[in-house]
């Protein structure tokens, strides 16, 4: 039996769908960007398929909030997103989210971490790609979102320790138990108070460059 | 100032973490789907009469099988040679695989330790999934299948790292039996082969030369890496620093393990 197509839904129905937390219509959203990103992931050139994933996942949490907050948003049934630039329609949601992995591509570039030139892309300044990701009208909206940023930046460990500290609300021994890389109490409290550390010395570098305090 | 961060940090942690359980559990049900379509889509292709042509790094190159096998084939000669070439081939490959089982040294994991048998630490490849070659009729990039992630590494213990060497990949078999049968400088053959081969044919589309270049860049990454455990088991520790201060500041998979090699050669 032939299985019947899928859905489609606007641009519009996908913006209200995060914002009113309707999950068919997220995931819906999920698969067509993963989808296109998959098909264009040749486009990232130096990344390994692990680094990819983490683009396209960062790249992904970052539209949900700019969706979540505001920023992207709707105006008589048609998508708008607000920039440092002014407001502007948004013709093609998938467009804006190809966007946004493209200048969180080149601020990796930027980073130096990876194998390929940050030289080969050209026409875009060091500045401009971090304006476009991250401002926000309200500055404590553009705070929040560079600090989830950062926190997608830390190493996988520090990121799991934390989201089980935080998150799941587990003790330290608690933790222990589940990780059994982490040999010892001392040493998982020395790993998470360094990548705290880390993490707070990242967030405070990117709020001055974002001109924040 | 600081107190402020704290509560952005356990804001983003929350908000973060949220986001990446669901999309977590999307990411596997839309590999699953697209696992599901890429064996379908393949099927479809394999009916095509343009069958792509693709230059393929060394390493991954497998035998292609015929498009169009045709009504009363078998009366082709052509046929019947290349069925008993392959069929020799078969032989030869049984034979080459019973004598190296039952010549290599007893051993599950390609361990770059001091040979401890004694170790406690898991192979890494045990349970992994491989990364998955893309044989020539799946290079439709719009069809490639996903490369599953990796799971969480048992990492070493803390006092003396160790480096394992994950292999299993079935791009790269020949390599990895060398390198396990204890033959690396013949694996480093292969390995700068690969590494040299990277001719793209510019008659192919845009498109598939891009993908044919991100393709060549994963490959390469994983390449370096036997390089250098080529290098370290062969006792050639200089070249093998040389590979690795560079690699190791390369973001991915190996790079903790990477490290880990570096700080035990430089020791």
């Amino acid at each position: 039996m032939a299985r019947p197509p899928l859905r489609q839904y606007s641009d519009a129905e996908v913006v209200e769908a995060y914002r009113s937390g309707d999950k068919k219509v997220q995931q819906y959203w999920y698969d067509k960007c993963r989808s296109h990103f998959f098909m264009r992931r040749a486009q990232y050139k130096g990344l390994g398929d692990y680094v990819c994933d983490e683009l396209f996942q960062d790249s992904f949490i970052l539209l949900w909030e700019k969706m979540e907050g505001g920023q992207v948003y709707l105006l008589d049934g048609t998508v708008h997103a607000t920039s440092r630039k002014g407001d502007s329609e948004v013709p093609d949601l998938v467009k804006y989210f190809m966007g946004i992995v493209g200048n969180k591509y080149l601020e990796l570039l930027h980073s130096g971490r990876f194998m390929a030139q940050y030289n080969e892309r050209t026409g875009v300044s060091g500045e401009d790609f971090f304006e476009e990701l991250y401002w926000d009208e309200d500055p404590e909206v553009e705070k929040d979102r560079i600090v989830s940023q950062c926190l997608l930046a830390l190493p996988k460990s520090c990121l799991e320790i934390l989201t089980l500290f935080y998150y799941e609300r587990k003790s330290l021994e608690e933790i222990l138990a589940a990780r059994p890389e982490n040999n010892t109490y001392n040493g998982l409290k020395t790993r998470k108070s360094k990548c705290i550390s880390n993490l707070k010395k990242h967030i405070t570098k990117s709020f001055a460059k974002a001109g924040l305090r | 100032m600081s107190e402020d961060i704290d509560k952005r940090i356990e804001r983003a942690i929350r908000s973060v973490a949220s986001k990446k359980a669901e999309m977590d559990r999307w990411e596997e049900e839309w590999k699953e789907r697209e696992r599901r379509g890429g064996s379908r889509a393949a099927a479809a292709r394999a009916k095509r009469a343009d069958v792509a042509c693709t230059v393929i790094p060394a390493a991954m190159r497998v035998a292609k099988p015929s498009a169009k096998p045709g009504r009363k084939l078998w009366r082709r000669p052509f046929f019947w040679i290349s069925t008993g070439a392959a069929v020799m081939l078969i032989l030869i490959a049984g034979i080459s695989f019973t004598w190296f089982s039952d010549n290599a040294p007893e051993k599950n994991t390609y361990d770059m330790v001091p040979r401890d048998r004694n170790s406690s630490h898991s192979p890494l490849g045990s349970s992994e999934t491989p990364v998955e070659a893309a044989a020539p009729d799946e290079l439709e990039y719009d069809q490639a299948e996903p490369v599953a992630a990796a799971p969480p590494e048992a990492a070493p213990a803390e006092s003396e790292p160790a480096v394992v060497f994950r292999g299993g990949s079935t791009d790269f078999s020949e390599i990895v039996g060398l390198m396990e049968s204890g033959k690396p400088d013949k694996a480093l053959i292969l390995i700068d082969e690969a590494l040299a081969d990277t001719v793209i044919d510019p008659d192919m589309t845009p498109e598939r030369i891009e993908y044919q270049r991100g393709l060549i860049a994963d490959q390469r990454y994983e390449l370096l890496w036997l390089k250098i455990n080529a290098l370290y088991e062969s006792g050639r520790h200089a070249e093998a620093v040389d590979l690795l201060k560079t690699y190791c500041r390369t973001e991915g998979e190996h790079q903790k393990e990477a490290k880990a090699l570096l700080k035990k050669i430089k020791k």
